[in-house]
């Protein structure tokens, strides 16, 4: 008790709750900026920290990181584009939320959702961080690989219209990532041999690719259609979701809570992975699936709820283990270190205070987070009131910039420009994104965790059904597609059934 | 890019599937040649190369599949013309198709890449300001100096304050000169 | 695609020759920031924008860290080496540039870059589970030996200092074709130990020292030529049972070849002034590095020295590719 009040005391300080406030403002702004993410922006807040006590430090990094997580969607959810991505899976129904005429409806509801998910796994985080990270010790690369395997198998769930353009699309993103070295052997790979393809395409460039030329094609074509006409202003309203109709999704907060709180607990996946997982999983347990992709409020509460839920995920591991599960911890992790606290099993019998302190400034963060964010909305709107082909320049100006700032690289300007075509045209083909994001995103993940298990088993592949968890995601997975199989051959059946008689419906796809 | 044929004698869907299927087709054998080539098989087991390599093999096959029904699609021309919505959201009205299009795509690939370019030959400042007037002069041809220049200074201006001064991000300032 | 960059290139380079170049008045280094290129991610990018801030105090400009990952560090290498030899352009490096040139992910060598200072030191730890009964080196390969099970050990991919340096103390142990290295992402290697995955690890000591403290890993040893500050009770590999056993990843700043001089001397007393400074040193003591100065002309003697040993060490792995 003694400890909780000290913890308290050093967390509520003044200089401690300005920093967390400041770092949750530039965490939502770069958050909410397409191409700028949390992840660079905590690696610029590292060098203000050096000069900082240790509590003010950890709540600006802790503020930063949260507030990047929650602030991914607002860009997803305004303009289509993931801010970062772990709102990847936001755009799908946040973006059509907004297209209908309810942006403020479904910025409400990811604020809330996001919060919801920050405190769930905080929770966990603190009545049970000896367990959860004994579970996801359990994890070894089989069992990981499993787990992204299932993760992948809904591809089929999230590619109804044709399982076959579905498959094609997933494995095209696969593709994409092996371009690069190869971390496990050290190997260039599709590098032709020069330098600048040895950094590889960046899952963050690919999605500005993927979502923003597309937009700002799009948004010209329309400019040009209509004769250059300027399209009236959008109805811009700021109305926020009422506490009843958040309620209602309270249990599938809660779940999807849970499922990033697991993710974020494994090292190697992270907060996209639980987005994608979340939200097919928001996707199977609906009585209306079909919603989903038109503007399904499910379908931005599930992927919010378990994208935010990860940083208490990651939380656990960093902090009980000192291992950082993805870019943004392992900073987090070297600004600790530089303040003398070493996480690890010692951090825990040594610095309990410092442990609570944690706890605390990530609640106060979330209450900034949520409070930044209710405010902002308002103003973030407004964003829909400037005409789409202005928008579209000023997109092309920050997803330009956006990407080039992740690794400080002219090259991923370039990737954005040649991948942007090639998406429009894939848009043009018919061929879906969603199952490319879904492959760019556990494409690296399910080769590294694959090879691996089998170096370890030394090329047994009996390892991957040998241990309880990989043997039922693996099960799952195999589930999950063969029931999308059994469904697509039923369809092509009926479909021939039908053509016999009148030859009408030759074009008809597959269908469940 | 599959351009879709004037709605009537042939079926368009079909035929978009065909040339779809026939690029990736090219694609996919391309690239599991050049991984075939060019990356090291691994000293055992499953090295760098079984990925890019099945990955490129599947895609072959996938596209070959999309081929084939493409091509049994377009068999059947006497078909009645498919419903077009059939894919679900298909942007509204008729699609944009020939030279103007091509403009366009060309336009703005061009200028994204001229971004990157100019950014760190030029830096941050004159390649942002020079890429939004570009921008709206040329591929929208919106034809009034003041306000092309106005807002291309107002970008520039703003999203070095946001990002530079306010966000604190580093700003490239451009390696063909020593101004600043 | 190349053929025009190279064309449109070579056109701004003759620009920046006629605009920037000419009027440089060199005594008046440094006249705006100084860029210092930094390579890695985590602890070591850390370090690097520790190193900024303090050397920006002894500087009248600001050293701005950027990071250019990439490629084992061979983007951020290229980069910098196209830059003009102005001094406007440092990079953060370390023994990487011998790795990633012989390798062959890097078409020139260290001798396309001047030394500017010595900045620092890592050695890597050898840990095992405390359970495992294991002492030293000595005791597992004994145990190896005996039970005839080939010994998993994680480090990082292959090719990287770390996967050199576990290959060095296999060899000295005469474990080479006894052992699996499993490569990992640093970082993981923990875990993956405490979950009984691997036997070994070799990784950063950082990463061990709150499970060695704990008493759930133990530090078998680390691999400098003497025992770490922090660690004052962990024996070099050397005394635990491999006899040539001593590798150190040193860490310091370069620039591009042709560098002037006195450029160079301004920068590497801003870099004396940072790491002799109270800031840095206990950064090192809490992030787990040795400040450990050394002049360019020392430096340069280093990093020759070390690129012929890991070049014979990489000749020898089979992964010298050029």
């Amino acid at each position: 008790m003694d400890m909780l009040l000290h913890a308290l005391a050093a967390s509520l300080a003044p200089e401690t709750v300005f920093a967390v406030a400041v770092g949750s403002l530039l965490g939502v702004l770069f958050g909410a900026i397409p191409g700028l993410t949390f992840t660079v922006a905590m690696a610029l807040v590292v060098p203000v920290t050096f000069s900082l006590p240790s509590e003010p430090a950890i709540g600006l990094l802790l503020g930063t990181y949260i507030g990047g997580m929650t602030g991914g969607s607002v860009s997803a959810i305004l303009i289509g584009i993931p801010g970062t991505p772990s709102a990847a899976a936001t755009v799908l129904d946040g973006y059509q939320m907004t297209r209908r005429g309810r942006a403020s409806i479904a910025l409400g509801t990811a604020v809330a959702a996001s919060a919801v998910g920050g405190f769930v796994s905080l929770v966990v985080m603190m009545v049970s961080v000896d367990l959860v990270a004994r579970l996801a010790m359990r994890f070894g690369p089989a069992e990981t690989f499993a787990l992204l395997l299932f993760g992948l198998s809904t591809i089929c769930g999230l590619s109804e219209k044709s399982f076959l353009r579905g498959l094609i699309a997933g494995v095209l993103g696969l593709m994409v990532m092996t371009i690069g070295i190869d971390a496990l052997d050290g190997v260039q790979r599709l590098t032709f041999g020069t330098v600048t393809l040895q950094q590889g395409v960046n899952l963050l460039v690919a999605m500005i690719a993927l979502f923003a030329v597309p937009h700002v094609i799009d948004a010209f074509v329309q400019y040009y259609r209509n004769e250059k006409q300027v399209d009236a202003g959008t109805d811009v309203r700021a109305e926020l979701p009422s506490p009843g109709e958040l309620l209602r999704h309270g249990w599938l907060m809660l779940r999807c809570s849970l499922i990033g709180t697991g993710v974020g607990a494994i090292p190697g996946t992270g907060g996209p992975i639980a987005a994608f997982l979340a939200y097919s999983h928001a996707r199977k347990s609906s009585r209306t699936p079909e919603r989903f992709g038109k503007g399904a409020i499910e379908g931005v509460v599930a992927p919010e709820s378990a994208n935010n839920a990860v940083t208490g995920g990651a939380m656990i591991p960093l902090l009980s283990l000192g291992i950082p599960g993805d870019p943004a911890t392992a900073i987090l992790l070297s600004a600790l270190l530089i303040h003398g606290l070493i996480p690890g099993p010692m951090l825990f019998i040594e610095h309990p205070d410092t442990i609570y302190g944690i706890y605390i400034l990530i609640i106060l963060a979330y209450v900034f987070v949520v409070a930044i964010q209710l405010l902002g909305i308002r103003f973030f709107v407004q964003l829909l009131r400037v005409p789409a082909h202005l928008l579209a320049v000023g997109i092309i100006v920050m997803c330009g910039y956006g990407a080039f700032s992740i690794r400080n690289s002219v090259f991923d300007v370039y990737s954005v420009a040649v991948l942007g075509l090639l998406a429009y045209g894939l848009i043009q083909a018919r061929i879906p994104l969603t199952p490319i994001i879904l492959g760019l995103v556990l494409g690296p993940a399910l080769e590294r965790e694959f090879r691996t298990a089998l170096i370890l088993s030394r090329g047994e592949a009996d390892i991957f059904i040998s241990s309880v968890p990989s043997a039922l995601f693996l099960g799952l997975a195999a589930l999950v597609v063969g029931g999308q199989i059994l469904r697509s051959l039923r369809g092509i059946l009926a479909a021939r059934k039908a053509e016999t008689p009148s030859h009408a419906s030759a074009d008809t796809e597959p269908r469940p | 890019m599959a351009r879709p044929a004037a709605a009537g004698s042939r079926n368009p869907a079909a035929r978009r599937d065909a040339i779809t299927g026939a690029v990736l087709l090219v694609l996919a054998v391309a690239w599991s040649a050049t991984v075939w080539l060019t990356v090291s098989p691994g000293r055992f087991g499953v090295g760098p190369r079984a990925f890019p390599l099945y990955l490129g093999l599947v895609l072959a096959l996938l596209s070959a599949l999309l081929l084939l029904t493409g091509l049994r699609g377009l068999r059947r021309t006497s078909a009645a013309a498919a419903p077009a919505g059939d894919d679900g959201d298909s942007p509204a009205g008729a699609p944009l198709t020939g030279w103007p299009l091509v403009r366009i795509l060309g336009s703005v690939t061009a200028i994204m890449a001229a971004y990157g370019f100019l950014m760190q030959g030029a830096g941050f400042v004159v390649a942002t300001a020079a890429v939004v007037a570009v921008t709206m002069w040329f591929a929208l041809g919106i034809r009034r100096p003041v306000m092309v220049l106005a807002t291309a200074a107002g970008i520039t201006a703003g999203t070095w304050l946001g990002f530079g001064v306010v966000l604190g991000a580093y700003l490239p300032r451009g390696t063909w000169y020593a101004l600043f | 695609m190349t053929r025009l960059t190279t064309t449109l290139a070579t056109g701004a380079a003759a620009l920046a020759l006629v605009v920037g170049q000419g009027t440089a008045a060199r005594a008046d280094y440094p006249e705006r920031p100084v860029e210092m290129t930094i390579l890695f991610g985590s602890t070591a990018q850390t370090i690097g924008q520790l190193l900024a801030e303090l050397m920006s105090q002894h500087l009248p400009q600001r050293v701005v860290p950027v990071s250019r990952p990439g490629g084992g560090g061979a983007v951020g290498y290229q980069y910098v080496q196209s830059q003009p030899a102005d001094g406007y352009n440092i990079v953060w490096n370390s023994n990487s540039i011998s790795t990633t040139f012989h390798g062959g992910n890097l078409p020139f060598d260290h001798t396309a870059f001047t030394p500017i200072a010595k900045i620092s030191e890592e050695v890597i730890a050898v840990a095992v589970r405390s359970d495992s009964g294991w002492e030293s080196l000595t005791d597992i390969a004994e145990a190896v030996k005996a039970s005839g099970q080939p010994l998993r050990v994680g480090a990082s991919g292959r090719g990287s200092f770390t996967h050199l340096a576990t290959e060095a103390v296999l060899a000295d142990l005469g474990l080479s074709e006894a052992a699996i290295h499993v490569p990992y992402d640093e970082g993981r290697a923990p875990v993956e130990l405490l979950a009984g995955r691997l036997d070994a690890a070799v990784q950063w000591p950082g990463q061990f020292v709150s499970h060695h403290q704990a008493g759930t890993l133990r530090i078998v040893c680390v691999s400098g030529a003497a025992r770490i500050p922090s660690l004052p009770d962990v024996p070099t590999c050397v005394e635990a049972g491999a006899p040539n056993m001593t590798m150190t990843m040193w860490r310091g700043l370069a620039a591009p070849a042709g560098t002037p001089a006195e450029v160079v001397t301004a920068l590497e007393a801003a870099a004396r002034a940072a790491v002799e400074s109270e800031a840095f040193r206990e950064a090192a003591g809490t992030i787990g590095f040795v400040p450990a100065f050394a002049d360019h002309a020392a430096f340069g003697e280093l990093i020759a020295r070390d690129d012929a040993l890991l070049a014979e060490l990489m000749e020898e792995l089979g992964l010298k590719q050029q």
